[in-house]
């Protein structure tokens, strides 16, 4: 797993979900009850985590689909 | 009838409140000040036919969490300890009415105003109304001191669990049920230090005061006046389509809050009253897929303070909104604020309300807002019955004088306004209300 994705997968499972839920790269997040709130909390950890500042063009819903997507919009912003 | 069996635990005897149930504790006390408003909440499951009562109230009893809330004491300890429920094992049940209502959808007045307040001997009750078009519809009312909205959903996911006919036995696990004792390592002086900063915060996001639609005098006459607005699934693809053209991020609800914080200002610029608005805005504090706890106030705040140039437009209070909760939640204001409460739980109540109403000019708010988010979205079935809508209505604070409140259920978006007469004229009300649909759907 891309260690990014295992970041992001740490910290939503730790801080976001309740206890001993586990979610894979494709799972739908909002769909296992992510809502407004988690994705600012997400926001924010890339922001820390990475030093990263999401752009505009990528504080879309898509942005937030799953583990994967999320990874592709850091990967994209990391070149 | 599936059999409901518990772990081996017996009931818990003593459930201490937490900060947030501690605050509806004041919300009790200003109603009774104010001579109006409340804390009873009132669910509305509507079903396309007359369900059988017996499945409701089979379901209903049979459920350890109703015996539960149905035998339980408030009790506010000894000075500078924390209030507590109390289990009496009374062996009440929940007390199920019938009422007869001619317009489909209602929950009909005198259960809006039913009283239920923490002096009571119960603090929840079912109501099944029957529709003269043949529908119905079951309206479970509860005080607020005992569960949010995000509680109401999961009892009734409860309920549904252990009235499915397919689970011949079921075990339901009581940490679900239950808040979890605190398990935090913090040190006291830590707790305070989170206390200071957070007071410090409240303090400086309400310099100056606020403005509100409440009028300043207590009127006994006043009624409590609920109103409902409701949108088909086409018009709240529409709503959500403009909240992204809005600039709302992160789902619609700060679209809807914003529209919300327009209409309210329509009636203060119309009576040359327009000021700063603040408003606490309450969001489910559980973890996401959480399937409890159920009883309590699980509850983290936002605060937003908007001055005139934040209220120029749609656009401009999104914005406003986004930045002040991005800020908010970089300072870990939400947890702390819960910090606060539970530390406000140990002071008498007296002195609660007191420091609340002093701090606060007797307003906790521009108006109150609340929203469900996407709590009831997949409880389109219940006991055997097809759920055609489902809605809560939250009760009116005086002052304010005015609730907002949204439930996203079916697709469908139901707006709540509830007022106290002697704060908006049936005309205001009107104003208010187009007002709302036009920032909502660009009408």
């Amino acid at each position: 797993m891309d260690t990014i994705t295992a970041s992001l997968k740490h910290f939503i499972e730790t801080n976001i979900l309740t206890d001993n839920l586990q979610i894979s790269e494709d799972t739908v997040l909002q769909e296992i009850g992510l809502d407004s709130f988690s994705i600012v909390e997400i926001i924010l950890f890339i922001e820390r985590k990475f030093d990263l500042l999401l752009p505009d063009e990528l504080l879309v819903p898509e942005t937030f689909t799953s583990l994967n997507t999320l990874t592709q919009a850091i990967h994209s912003c990391q070149v | 009838m599936s059999s409901v069996t518990t772990t081996n635990r017996p009931f818990p005897e003593k459930v201490y409140l937490s900060g947030s149930d501690c605050f509806h504790l004041v919300i009790d006390s200003h109603a009774k000040a104010n001579k109006l408003g409340g804390n009873v909440m009132h669910i509305a499951l509507q079903f396309d036919s007359v369900l059988p009562p017996t499945i409701i109230i089979d379901s209903l009893q049979q459920s350890p969490v109703i015996h539960w809330l149905c035998n339980i004491k408030l009790k506010k300890g000894l000075i500078f300890s924390k209030p507590y429920w109390k289990y009496t094992n009374n062996g009440r049940e929940i007390i199920i009415d019938t009422l007869s209502s001619e317009i489909e959808k209602t929950i009909p007045t005198e259960l809006l105003n039913l009283e239920m307040g923490i002096k009571s001997e119960r603090f929840i009750q079912g109501t099944i109304v029957q529709y003269a078009n043949k529908t119905s519809a079951l309206v479970i009312s509860w005080n607020h001191i005992l569960m949010d909205g995000k509680g109401m959903g999961l009892l009734l996911n409860h309920l549904q669990r252990i009235s499915s006919e397919t689970n011949e036995s079921s075990t339901e696990d009581w940490n679900n049920y239950f808040p979890k004792t605190s398990s935090s390592q913090r040190k006291f002086i830590d707790s305070l230090w989170i206390f200071y900063g957070v007071k410090t915060f409240i303090q400086r996001s309400t310099r100056g005061g606020f403005k509100s639609i409440a009028t300043s005098k207590v009127d006994s006459t006043a009624q409590a006046v609920y109103q409902t607005l409701r949108f088909n699934p086409e018009e709240t693809i529409r709503i959500d389509k403009r909240a992204r053209e809005k600039g709302a991020r992160f789902g619609s609800n700060l679209f809807l809050l914003a529209s919300s914080i327009q209409s309210v200002q329509t009636i203060l610029t119309a009576r040359n009253n327009t000021g700063t608005i603040w408003l606490p805005i309450p969001y489910d504090g559980r973890k996401k897929n959480a399937q409890g706890p159920i009883i309590t106030n699980d509850v983290a705040y936002l605060f937003y303070r908007l001055e005139q140039p934040d209220l120029k437009d749609l656009e401009t209070t999104v914005l406003s909104l986004q930045t002040q909760m991005m800020d908010e939640m970089k300072i870990n204001l939400p947890s702390n604020y819960k910090v606060f409460l539970d530390f406000m739980r140990y002071f008498p109540l007296w002195l609660y309300y007191f420091l609340v109403r002093v701090n606060s000019d007797k307003n906790f708010a521009s108006f109150l807002y609340s929203s469900t988010h996407s709590n009831f979205d997949q409880l389109t079935n219940h006991f055997n019955g097809l759920v055609t809508e489902i809605n809560i209505m939250a009760p009116v604070v005086f002052p304010p004088g005015v609730t907002l409140s949204f439930v996203r259920q079916n697709e469908q978006i139901i707006a709540n306004i509830a007022y106290a007469s002697n704060c908006l004229s049936e005309a205001e009300y009107e104003h208010l209300a187009k007002s709302l649909r036009i920032n909502l759907l660009d009408l």
